[in-house]
C-alpha cells in the first residue's frame, strides 16, 4: 500500500484525503480483499449468500444483475450501489462486512470505494499477474540512474528529499558486507576512499566489480540462497540424523562464483537430472529438491509423507520463484488468489514421479544419492576409476598367462623353503626350524638373532616357545597412525595364559606402541598413543581353546577413525572382536625394541607356555582371501608336494590362487598397484561426499490425486502436471515435467520469477523488499512500494540474460543505495520503515556476517572454501536437550583447529537445534524455506555478542595483534576501530573508551589471576610475550567496540 | 520496526495509533505498554480493550510429549476386563480407524484392559489410576477432561497442532500468543519461558521436539519462548565470560551506552535506543536469572511437597518448582516439556516409570501455588498430544502390552485459574474409542485457555500472509464455559 495514502488513512481524526484518481489495484482491491473476499471471493466453498453467491473479485461477476434487479455496483452512482448502502448500514443484520467477521471498515475506506464507483468502477487484473512493463524513469535533479528516478518520484510525492551520500569510509563497509558478507580490509578502504575522492562513480564501479568476482561474494550470496533452499545438514524430523548433501551447498557457491545465468541456475536445481546427458554438477544441483525436512519415524505413513513432501516442494518454489503462498490451496481453493485446489495438485504432480522413498530410514545417503568428488579431484577421480579397472583387467590377464610359471614353481617346490616376494612383508618369522638360533626376514633381509629358543610341534614344523625367551628383535615393525598394517601368526597357549606375546609398548611413554598379548586366555592387541586417553584395544572376548593351534591376524587401517581401524581374523576368517577404547590418534611410534614374551621393562611377562609360528607383519591391509591362504599355508604346502596325479581340481585351483597372490612377482606387483589405487580412491572418497539428488521414475508419468482438504486418505480426481491458469501457459515446446516447469519459470512472459527474484535481491540490500512480503505477491500480499522500479529491475534482469551479478551491481551503483543512513524526525514520521528509501539501509548485520566479522577482523578467518560442515564452539547441551537418544547428532563434538574459524555458512546445521548464536541472531531454523529473515533486537542477542567464546577469543586475538603492532593507547585503539568500524574514533569517543580501558587495567592489575582467566578463552594460544593485564584490558576494549550498534549494523 | 521502540521518546503517541491500526491486535497493545502501560492506555480514553475480566493472570502448561495413555490414567473402563483379548479387527474396520504404520500390519487387535487399578478420590470421587497416587490426593483441585480429540495421528504434527494450533509449520505457539497478547509482568524476565524436564527411564520411547513448538512463527521474535536449559547456563551466554567481573561488565556497558548514544545523536535511528535497552535488560537478566535459578532459599517443606527429585537439576519436580518461581516473578506463561510417553510396547513398565517422574511434582506444584495464594489466578494445564488405542500393539499377555496412537479421544486436566476443580468433563464409549459426550477439540482447548486469561480468541489476531492469524485458526472454536467455576 502506498505509505502516503496509509498515513492519511490512519490519522482518522484528520480530514479524509483521497487521491485524485482512485486505482483498483492500488486502493480498492486491498479493501475488497480485506473485507469482502472471504465470502465473495475465489473460494467457492465459502461463497455467500448460498442462494445467490456473489463474487466481487471478478469484474463480470460483480456487475451481474442480481435478483433485486440491478448489480451490486452501479458505475458512476455510488449512492445507488447496494454495496455502498450495506457498508453504511446501521443494522446488525444487514451491514457489510457482518459483525461475525470481526471486521469494521474505516470511513476513509468506504469513501475510497465510493469515489472509485463515481469514477466508473474500473477493474484491473492483480498487479503481479500482469505482464512486466518497463517504464521510463522520470527526470529529476538528483540522479539520472533509472533506479533513482523511481525512488525520487515516490519521495517527491511526500515531499521528502534523499539523504546526502554516506561518507565513503562507511559506505565502503556497507558495500563490502552487502556484496561479500565480510568487512573490508582497512587498507582497501583507504585505497577506495582515495579513488572515491577523484571519481566516486568509477571508484564504486571498480570496487563492486572486484568484490562481486570474489569467492567471498559467492559464499555470501550462497548463504542467502541456503535460507530459501531450506538447506541443513540433518534430515530434520524425528531422529534428525546427519544428511549428506553439502556438495549441493558447494555447487551453489560455484554457481554464484561463475555468475551462472539465473535461468540456468533455476533449471539445474529444478530439473538438472532431466537435461540431456546431465553432468555430475547438474545432478548435484537437484539437491535443491532434497533439502526439505524428511522423516524416518517408525509410525509415519509413507503415503502421507509423500504428499507432504510434494506440497513442501511446491510451497518452496511458490515462495522462491512465484511469490505464491501455494499451501493454502492444498486444502481449499485459495481464499484470495485465483489459484484452485486442483491447480495446486497439478503443481505437486510435477514432483510426484520420483524414486525417493518417503521415509528416509535415518540414512545420511537416503537414495537417490551419488558420490561427488570435490571439484579439484574430479579429473583425478575419473582417471583413477579407469586405472583401477585397467589394473583389474591386467591382473586377470596375468592370471591367464601365469600357468607355465605355476607349473615351474610346482616342480621346484618339493621342498618347503619358499621364497616370499611380497615387499610389504616387513617382518617375517617363519619359526619352523628344528632348533638353533631364531631366524627371519626384516624388510627383505635375512636376519638371525643370538638366542636359541625352546621348540615345540607346530602346524608348519617346530614352533618357537615364546615364554621366557625374551628375545629382543630390535627397533623394527614401527608404523604411524595413518598407516595400514596387518600382523599375526599361529599361536598356541596353555589355559589362562597371560602376558605379552610380542610387545613394542613403551612403559615410559604411557605405553606408546603396539602389541599382541593374552589376557587370561583372551587374545588382545593394543595400538596406543597414550593409554588410555588415546588408544585402541582390540579384545577377542570369546576365549580360544587352550592347547590348540590358532591362526590369528589383525589389521590396522590408520586411514579410518578409531573404532573402525582394527579388524580381527581367526583361522583365515573375519571374526568378532571389540575395540575399546577406540580413540587412538597422534603418535604411536615407540623407540623400544620389539620384544618376544614380555614388555621391555619385564612387565607383563607370560605366565604360562605360549608358542608362536609364522609371524608376519605386512605394511598393507591384507584381504580376507589372502589371510585365509596364510592360515592354510600348511595345507597348501602339503598339496604342492603331492604328485600332480594325486591332487584334485579344487586343490589345484587353490594352489594356483596361492601362487598368483603370494609367489608370482608380476601378479604381486599388479596387486600392490591396485592396493595403492584403492588407497587413493579412498582418499578422494573421504574428501568428497555422497550427496542426495532428485531422480525421475523412468517407467511412469507424473501425476497426483487431489487430496480432499489436504487429507492423504481422501483421494479425489487424478491430475497431471500443469501450471496455474492465471499465469501465462507453459511454453509450447515445454514438456509436462520438471524440465518444462523450469522452462516456464524462465519464460520471460511469466511475470513472477523475475519480479520475485529482484524483489528478494532488493531486500538483501535494503532489509525490506519493494514488496514487503518477499514470499507473497498474491492478492493478500503487500503491494509494491515502487511498482515501476520493481518492473524496471525485472525487465533489466531478463534483458541482461538473467545476469544476477549485473543486477547486484546496478543496485549498488544507485544513488538511492549510496545515501547516508541518518534519520530525521520528518523522515521517521513520513517514512518510518524506510519503505520509500528516503535514506540508506541501516539494518543489523545477519548472524553469519557478525560471526564472520569477528573472525575476519581478528585475522582468524579461514579462507578454505567448501567441504564437509564444521562444528565450531557451541555451548554444551544444545543438541542433547532436544535430540532422540539414537540420533547420531545427539552429542555435539566440537572440532578443533582451522574448523573453528571457517566462514559461518560452513557451520553444521542441525535442523531441530540450529547453531544457537545464529538462531539468537534471527537465522531461520531451515525447517521450511525462508525468503526473509526477521530482525529482532533482544537481550539474548546482547548476551551472545558479549559472551560467546567465539567473540571473546576473537577479541583477545585482536588485542594481541594491536598490542604488538602499535604502541600507545590511541594507535592501538585506531587499529581496533579501523578493523571493526572502518574509521578512527573522535576525541570524545576516545575519552569514553579510555575510561573503560583504565578501569579494566586497574582491575586486572589488582587481580592478575582474573586477567589470566580472561585471556585463556579459546583454542588459540596466548601470546606469552605480552603483559597479561594489558592483554586482558585490550580484550575488553575489543569486546566493547565489537558490541557497538555501529559495528553490528550495516 | 520492533514494537519495543514504542517506549522510545522518538516515537509519538499518534504514530503509536497508526502502527496499531495497521497490524497489531488490540490486546497486543497492552503488552507493548506492559502492566504500567495498561493503566496509561485506559486513560487514553478513546481506546477500549475488548477484553473481559480475566480469571487467570498466568498459566503453566505441562506437555507430556509422546502421549500418555488415557486408559491407565483417567479414563476408567472397568467393563473391559470381561473383554480381555477380544479381537477388535472387525470393529476397527467398521469404525474406519486410521492405523499408523506401526500397527497397520497387525493380524489381530486384541483388546487390552488396563493392568492398573483405579480408585475414587476426594469429595468429588474422581476415578484416578494407581499410577498417579499424588494426583489422587488433589482430585478435588482437578478438572479432568476425558473428551479431548485431535486431528493428527503422529507425534510431530500432533504436537504442532497442540502447541501452535496448526499441523503446518511456521505458526505461532500458544505461549508466544500469550506473550504477544498479555505482555510481561516483570521487566527483568521474558514473558514466555520453556523448561525441558528430563525423564528418568532409559527405556522410554522419546520423541524429538524443536523450537517450533515454542517459537513465535509469524509473530515478532521477541514473543517466542525462551528455553531455560537444564545443562550449562539456564540462558545461553548469561554468565559473563571468565575473568570479566560484574563491575567491569558495568563499566564496559557504560562506555558502550555512551558510544551508542553518540551514534544515536548522529543518526537518530530508534533501533539504537532499543539496542541500548536490550543490553540493559541483558545486564538485569544476568542478575535476575541466576537468582531465579538459585533454589537455596526454598524451604525444606517446599521440597517435601514436590518430592525428593525436586532437588535434582532438570528433573520434572525441579522444573515444576522452577515454573512456580518463574510465575511468582511475573512470567506469563511457562511450558514444561517432559518426553518419553510413547508406550507402543512394555507399557506397564514404562508408563509406570513416566508417571512416577511427574506425579508428585504436579501435586507439589498445585499445592505450592495454593499455599501461596497463586492457584486462583494461575491456570495449570496437563496433557499429551493424543490418546492411545484400547487394543494392544504387539502381543498381549497377562502382564505386558503396548498401545498405538489414538487421536479420537484422550484425557487432560486443568486446575486453578477459575477452573472448577473436582469435576470430570466429557465422556467416552465403553472402549474409550469414541467420545460420547462433550467433545473438546484442540481448538476449543485453545479458546478456553485464552478465555481463562481474559482474551477472546477471535480478537487475538496478527496479520500474516494476508490473513488475520489466530491461535484457533479459521475453523470454529468454542470456549468450554462449563469448566469454569
Amino acid at each position: 500500500m502506498d505509505p502516503y495514502v496509509n498515513t492519511a488513512n490512519a490519522a482518522s481524526e484528520e480530514t479524509i484525503v483521497l487521491p485524485e484518481i482512485v486505482s483498483f489495484n492500488e486502493h480498492i482491491q486491498p479493501i475488497l480483499s480485506e473485507y469482502c473476499y472471504h465470502c465473495h471471493g475465489p473460494d467457492s466453498g465459502t461463497r455467500y449468500p448460498k442462494k445467490e453467491p456473489l463474487r466481487l473479485d471478478i469484474e463480470d461477476e460483480a456487475f451481474k444483475i442480481r435478483d433485486f434487479g440491478s448489480p451490486v455496483i452501479i458505475r458512476g452512482k455510488p449512492e445507488e450501489s447496494e454495496i455502498i448502502k450495506l457498508m453504511h448500514s446501521e443494522s446488525k443484520g444487514e451491514v457489510m462486512p457482518p459483525p461475525e467477521s470481526h471486521k469494521v471498515m474505516q470511513p476513509r475506506e468506504i469513501a475510497l470505494v465510493e469515489k472509485w464507483i463515481t469514477q466508473g468502477a474500473e477493474y484491473e487484473g492483480h498487479w503481479s499477474y500482469e505482464p512486466i512493463v518497463q517504464s521510463d524513469a522520470l527526470e529529476n535533479d538528483w540522479s539520472n540512474k533509472p533506479i533513482d528516478g523511481f525512488v525520487h518520484e515516490k519521495l517527491a510525492e511526500v515531499g521528502l528529499t534523499p539523504n546526502e551520500p554516506q561518507d565513503p569510509r562507511r559506505f565502503h563497509r556497507r558495500l563490502s558486507f552487502d556484496l561479500t558478507g565480510l568487512p573490508p580490509e582497512p587498507a582497501t578502504t583507504d585505497a577506495f576512499v582515495e579513488a572515491y575522492a577523484k571519481d566516486s562513480e568509477a571508484a564504486i564501479s571498480a570496487e563492486a566489480d572486484q568484490m562481486l568476482a570474489s569467492m567471498g561474494s559467492a559464499e555470501h550470496f550462497t548463504r542467502h540462497w541456503l535460507d530459501a533452499a531450506r538447506y541443513a545438514d540433518t534430515h530434520g524430523i524425528h531422529i534428525d540424523n546427519y544428511r549428506a548433501i553439502w556438495p549441493y551447498r558447494d555447487w551453489v557457491i560455484r554457481a554464484f562464483k561463475a555468475n551462472m545465468p539465473w535461468d540456468q541456475f533455476t533449471t539445474e536445481q529444478i530439473a538438472g537430472d532431466l537435461l540431456p546427458k546431465p553432468s555430475l554438477d547438474q545432478e548435484i544441483a537437484t539437491g535443491f529438491l532434497r533439502c526439505l525436512a524428511t522423516t524416518g519415524e517408525g509410525g509415519a505413513i509413507p503415503e502421507e509423507y509423500a504428499a507432504l513432501y510434494a506440497a513442501d516442494r511446491v510451497d518452496t518454489i511458490g515462495a522462491v520463484w512465484l511469490g505464491l503462498t501455494a499451501s493454502c490451496a492444498s486444502c481449499h481453493d485459495h481464499k484470495f488468489d485465483p489459484f484452485s485446489t486442483k491447480e495446486f495438485y497439478q503443481l505437486t504432480a510435477f514432483f510426484r514421479n520420483n524414486t525417493m522413498t518417503p521415509l528416509d530410514r535415518n540414512d545420511a545417503n537416503h537414495p537417490p544419492s551419488i558420490f561427488a568428488p570435490i571439484p579439484e579431484d574430479r579429473d583425478a577421480w575419473n582417471n583413477l576409476l579407469v586405472k583401477i579397472k585397467d589394473t583389474e583387467t591386467h591382473i586377470e590377464t596375468r592370471k591367464q598367462e601365469a600357468h607355465p610359471d605355476f607349473q615351474t614353481w610346482l616342480a621346484s617346490s618339493k621342498q618347503t623353503d619358499r621364497q616370499e616376494t611380497d615387499s610389504t612383508l616387513a617382518l617375517h618369522l617363519p619359526m619352523t626350524a628344528e632348533k638353533g638360533k631364531l631366524t627371519g626376514t626384516v624388510e627383505g633381509n635375512q636376519q638371525q638373532w643370538p638366542t636359541e629358543p625352546e621348540r615345540m610341534d607346530g602346524p608348519l614344523g617346530k614352533a618357537v616357545v615364546v615364554t621366557g625367551s625374551e628375545i629382543s628383535l630390535g627397533n623394527i615393525a614401527n608404523f604411524e597412525r595413518e598407516d595400514q598394517v596387518t600382523y599375526g601368526g599361529f599361536i598356541w597357549f596353555e589355559k589362562n595364559a597371560n602376558g605379552s606375546i610380542l610387545s613394542k609398548l613403551d612403559p615410559e611413554q604411557n605405553l606408546r606402541g603396539w602389541d599382541l598379548a593374552l589376557e587370561d586366555g583372551k587374545l588382545v592387541s593394543h595400538v596406543i598413543d597414550s593409554w588410555d586417553k588415546s588408544a585402541n584395544k582390540l579384545v577377542r572376548h570369546r576365549r580360544l581353546n587352550a592347547g590348540e593351534w590358532h591362526h590369528v591376524m589383525i589389521t590396522f587401517d590408520g586411514t579410518r577413525s578409531g573404532h573402525q581401524a582394527m579388524s580381527f581374523f581367526l583361522n583365515g576368517k573375519s571374526a568378532g572382536a571389540r575395540t575399546y577404547p577406540n580413540t587412538v590418534g597422534g603418535n604411536i611410534v615407540s623407540d623400544t625394541p620389539l620384544l618376544l614374551g614380555s614388555r621391555v621393562n619385564g612387565d607383563n611377562q607370560l605366565n604360562a607356555k605360549v608358542a608362536l609360528q609364522d609371524f608376519r607383519f605386512y605394511r598393507r591391509i591384507l584381504s580376507e582371501k589372502e589371510i585365509s591362504r596364510i592360515a592354510n599355508l600348511q595345507k597348501i604346502q602339503n598339496w604342492a608336494t603331492l604328485p600332480a596325479s594325486e591332487r584334485d581340481e579344487k586343490q589345484n585351483k587353490e594352489l594356483f590362487d596361492y601362487f598368483v597372490t603370494s609367489i608370482d612377482p608380476p601378479s604381486i606387483e599388479l596387486m600392490q598397484n591396485l592396493d595403492k589405487l584403492k588407497k587413493e580412491e579412498k582418499t578422494l572418497r573421504d574428501r568428497g561426499s555422497m550427496t542426495l539428488v532428485f531422480e525421475e521414475k523412468k517407467d511412469s508419468k507424473p501425476s497426483a490425486h487431489i487430496l480432499i482438504r489436504g487429507d492423504y486418505t481422501s483421494k479425489g480426481e487424478e491430475v497431471f502436471p500443469e501450471t496455474p491458469a492465471m499465469l501465462p501457459p507453459m511454453p509450447e515446446n515445454a514438456s509436462k515435467d520438471r524440465h518444462g516447469l523450469a522452462m516456464w519459470l524462465n519464460d520471460p512472459k511469466n511475470p513472477l520469477p523475475a519480479r520475485v527474484t529482484m524483489n528478494r535481491l532488493w531486500y538483501y540490500f535494503f532489509g525490506t523488499g519493494i514488496v514487503e512480503t518477499n514470499g507473497d505477491f498474491g492478492i493478500m500480499g503487500a503491494r509494491p512500494s515502487h511498482p515501476k522500479l520493481l518492473d524496471w529491475l525485472a525487465s533489466e534482469f531478463i534483458d541482461s540474460g538473467w545476469d544476477f551479478r549485473h543486477m547486484a551491481k546496478t543496485i549498488v551503483m544507485s544513488d538511492a543505495y549510496r545515501q547516508a543512513g541518518k534519520i530525521t524526525p520528518e523522515k521517521l514520521e513520513k517514512d518510518t520503515h524506510n519503505r520509500l528509501i528516503s535514506r540508506g539501509p541501516r539494518t543489523r548485520l545477519d548472524a553469519e556476517q557478525i560471526r564472520d566479522l569477528a573472525l575476519a577482523s581478528s585475522n582468524l578467518l579461514s579462507e578454505k572454501v567448501g567441504g564437509a560442515p564444521v562444528k565450531p564452539y557451541q555451548p554444551i547441551g544444545v543438541w542433547s536437550a532436544v535430540a532422540m537418544p539414537q540420533s547420531n547428532t545427539k552429542n555435539y563434538k566440537q572440532d578443533s583447529g582451522e574448523a573453528l574459524y571457517r566462514r559461518s555458512l560452513y557451520t553444521f546445521w542441525k535442523r531441530t537445534a540450529a547453531p544457537p548464536t545464529m538462531e539468537i541472531l534471527n537465522a531461520p531454523t531451515r525447517e521450511t524455506f525462508c525468503v526473509g529473515r526477521e530482525q529482532t533486537n533482544t537481550p539474548l542477542q546482547a548476551l551472545a555478542l558479549m559472551n560467546d567464546p567465539q567473540f571473546i577469543e576473537a577479541g583477545r586475538i585482536m588485542a594481541q595483534t594491536v598490542i604488538k603492532d602499535a604502541t600507545g593507547f590511541d594507535q592501538r585503539l585506531d587499529l581496533i576501530s579501523l578493523r571493526l568500524l572502518n574509521r578512527k574514533m573522535a576525541a570524545d569517543e576516545r575519552a569514553t573508551v579510555k575510561t573503560t580501558f583504565e578501569s579494566a587495567k586497574a582491575y586486572y592489575e589488582e587481580k592478575p589471576e582474573q586477567a589470566r582467566r580472561a585471556i585463556e578463552i579459546g583454542e588459540m594460544p596466548v601470546d606469552e610475550t605480552l603483559s597479561e593485564t594489558e592483554l586482558a584490558a585490550w580484550s575488553i576494549i575489543a569486546n566493547q567496540i565489537f558490541n557497538l550498534d555501529e559495528t553490528v549494523t550495516r | 520496526m520492533n514494537p519495543v521502540d514504542i517506549h522510545n521518546n522518538a516515537y509519538t503517541r499518534r504514530q503509536f495509533f497508526r502502527k496499531s491500526g495497521t497490524g497489531l491486535g488490540m490486546a497486543a497493545m497492552a503488552s507493548l505498554l506492559g502492566e504500567k502501560g495498561m493503566g496509561a492506555m485506559e486513560s487514553m480514553g478513546n481506546m477500549s480493550i475488548p477484553q473481559f475480566a480475566p480469571k487467570a493472570k498466568r498459566a503453566i502448561y505441562i506437555s507430556l510429549v509422546g502421549a500418555p495413555s488415557q486408559l491407565e490414567t483417567f479414563d476408567y473402563k472397568p467393563e473391559l476386563e470381561k473383554r480381555y483379548k477380544e479381537d477388535l479387527k472387525n470393529y476397527l474396520a467398521k469404525e474406519g480407524q486410521r492405523l499408523t504404520g506401526m500397527t497397520s500390519g497387525q493380524a489381530a487387535f486384541p483388546l487390552a484392559p488396563s493392568r492398573f487399578k483405579f480408585n475414587q478420590h476426594g469429595e468429588s470421587g474422581t476415578w484416578i489410576s494407581e499410577l498417579l497416587p499424588w494426583h489422587g490426593k488433589m482430585a478435588d483441585d482437578l478438572c479432568v477432561i476425558k473428551s479431548m480429540h485431535t486431528d493428527a495421528i503422529n507425534h510431530e504434527p500432533a504436537n504442532q497442532l497442540l502447541c501452535t494450533g496448526s499441523m503446518v509449520n511456521g505458526k505461532a505457539s500458544m505461549g508466544s500468543w500469550m506473550s504477544y497478547g498479555l505482555g510481561s509482568m516483570n521487566e527483568d524476565l521474558p514473558a514466555f519461558v520453556v523448561l525441558h524436564a528430563k525423564h528418568t527411564s532409559p527405556f522410554a520411547n522419546v520423541q524429538a521436539i524443536s523450537s517450533r513448538l515454542w517459537g513465535s512463527g509469524y509473530l515478532p521474535g521477541k514473543y517466542s519462548g525462551v528455553a531455560l536449559r537444564s545443562l550449562g547456563d539456564p540462558v545461553l551466554f548469561l554468565k559473563d565470560s571468565p575473568g570479566i567481573p560484574r563491575e567491569l561488565r558495568r563499566s564496559m556497558l557504560d562506555g558502550l551506552n555512551n558510544l551508542n548514544q553518540k551514534s544515536f545523536d548522529a543518526v537518530k535511528d530508534p533501533e539504537i535506543q532499543t539496542r541500548m535497552e536490550q543490553y540493559e535488560m541483558a545486564y538485569r537478566m544476568q542478575k535476575s536469572v541466576p537468582e531465579l535459578a538459585d533454589l537455596s532459599g526454598e524451604q525444606e517443606h517446599t521440597y517435601e511437597l514436590y518430592g525428593e527429585d525436586s532437588k535434582t537439576r532438570g528433573s520434572f519436580a525441579n522444573s515444576a518448582l522452577m515454573a512456580r518461581r518463574l510465575l511468582e516473578r511475573g512470567v506469563r506463561f511457562v511450558q514444561i516439556f517432559h518426553r518419553g510417553w510413547d508406550q507402543h510396547g512394555d507399557l506397564p513398565r514404562d508408563l509406570a516409570s513416566q508417571c512416577k517422574d511427574i506425579d508428585q511434582g504436579c501435586y507439589g506444584l498445585i499445592q505450592d501455588l495454593k499455599q501461596r495464594g497463586m492457584l486462583e489466578d494461575t491456570l495449570v494445564i496437563w496433557g499429551g498430544e493424543f490418546g492411545r488405542t484400547v487394543y494392544s500393539q504387539g502381543t498381549l499377555t497377562d502382564t505386558n502390552y503396548g498401545r498405538d496412537h489414538h487421536p479420537r479421544c484422550f484425557s487432560m486436566w486443568m486446575a486453578g485459574g477459575g477452573i472448577k476443580g473436582g469435576q470430570v468433563y466429557g465422556e467416552t464409549d465403553e472402549l474409550s474409542f469414541n467420545i460420547t459426550e462433550n467433545p473438546v477439540h484442540i481448538r476449543d482447548l485453545h479458546a478456553t485457555i485464552l478465555h481463562a486469561l481474559g482474551i477472546d480468541h477471535h480478537q487475538l489476531t496478527y496479520k500474516f500472509q494476508g490473513l488475520d492469524q489466530r491461535l484457533t485458526g479459521v475453523d470454529p472454536a468454542k470456549v468450554i464455559k462449563d469448566l469454569f467455576a
